[in-house]
């Protein structure tokens, strides 16, 4: 399970970790034991924490199937008052957001591997939250940018000059969501009159993309390394308090390795039965 | 704002069952929102131990998984 090896990161951070279902404590007895998992999985056999929390799959699974009781599946981080500080929802089972990216996004990263670019006006380094990922899962590509003194880049909604834009090639295993800004600053170029949102100093962008299901990634699973390549473009213009660069691009790539899916069930006599009728 | 929730909770009850793979509703819009306090809550852990949000926190909080399945 990915989440353990994020357990000891959420450690440092102050963070407990639990993972509720709503399996039988024999059935998250036998899956910890299977999968080394420390950290407390909860047992919510009548669902009663998960109608609690309001986050019960009805409209999926009505009562009666094997599956009635389940919740969408999704993570709240709640401070020590039990407030929401954060919180991560998919809209469908398989597509689950890996806790690193929730860390990412939370502003921890211990990126694994980072590839350094370096250009006349800035410096790039990009990384991810993870460096694998199973089919269906979400993963956080991250770019952070130091720009060099005195430059600034466009932001989104610059009139006049090409604002930064990463730009993923599309390709069938892959969904990519819309790619996350910080804020910008209004810039006021005295010369011309015009005010234009950019981004200087230091700041990062995010892109989430979701692996596609399992069924997707059969045949790229039979072989030795099966990785996907995630490459694209960024699209930039820098300019300086009295030098404009032209537009510019620059190549950016990802290697997301692919991890089989966990297909296996728990002992039968312990396993969940559809309700008889 | 809580009776709106209750009146939409109460909708969505209501409302028959989607055939299974329909689009449903966006569960980002269900369970707390941020900036709201969680329900209290009570559950055994794998070991067959009682635990509830103080027992589960760190000195910072929790990060709390709701997942589908062990089983399946």
């Amino acid at each position: 399970m990915e989440l353990e090896s994020q357990r000891e990161a959420l450690r440092r951070r102050g963070l407990g970790l639990a993972a509720l279902s709503y399996d039988s404590v024999a059935i998250l007895k036998d899956f910890a034991a299977r999968k080394k998992i420390a950290f407390p999985l909860l047992s919510d056999p009548e669902s009663a924490v998960i109608r609690a929390f309001g986050i019960l799959n009805e409209a999926d699974y009505p009562p009666g199937q094997m599956a009635h009781g389940v919740p969408y599946p999704g993570t709240f981080v709640i401070d020590t008052q039990g407030i929401v500080r954060s919180r991560f929802f998919e809209k469908t089972y398989v597509e689950r957001r890996t806790a690193a990216s929730i860390l990412t996004l939370s502003g921890e990263t211990s990126p694994a591997s980072a590839n350094e670019t370096s250009t006349p006006t800035f410096a790039l380094s990009t990384s991810s939250s993870s460096t694998e990922a199973a089919p269906g899962q979400r993963v956080t590509l991250v770019l952070d940018f130091a720009m060099k003194p005195t430059m600034h880049a466009y932001a989104p909604g610059a009139q006049g000059y090409r604002a930064l834009r990463l730009r993923l090639d599309a390709q069938p295993l892959l969904t990519i969501h819309e790619t996350a800004f910080p804020a910008s600053r209004p810039y006021h170029f005295a010369p011309l009159h015009e005010t234009v949102p950019i981004f200087e100093g230091r700041f990062r962008i995010t892109q989430d993309v979701t692996l596609a299901s399992g069924r997707d990634f059969t045949e790229l699973l039979k072989t030795s390394d099966p990785a996907l390549a995630v490459t694209g473009t960024l699209e930039y213009q820098v300019c300086s308090d009295r030098v404009c660069y032209p537009p510019a691009a620059l190549l950016v790539h990802w290697t997301i390795r692919v991890l089989p899916l966990d297909r296996e069930r728990s002992p039968e006599a312990i396993q969940h039965k559809a309700a008889t009728h | 704002m809580l009776l709106i929730l209750t009146a939409l909770a109460l909708a969505m009850a209501q409302s028959p069952p989607r055939p299974a793979g329909s689009p449903s509703v966006d569960p980002a819009t269900l369970g707390p929102a941020v900036g709201k306090p969680i329900p209290r809550f009570e559950a055994r852990d794998q070991d067959g131990r009682s635990r509830d949000f103080e027992s589960l926190a760190g000195p910072n909080g929790l990060v709390l998984v709701f997942f589908r399945s062990a089983d399946w």
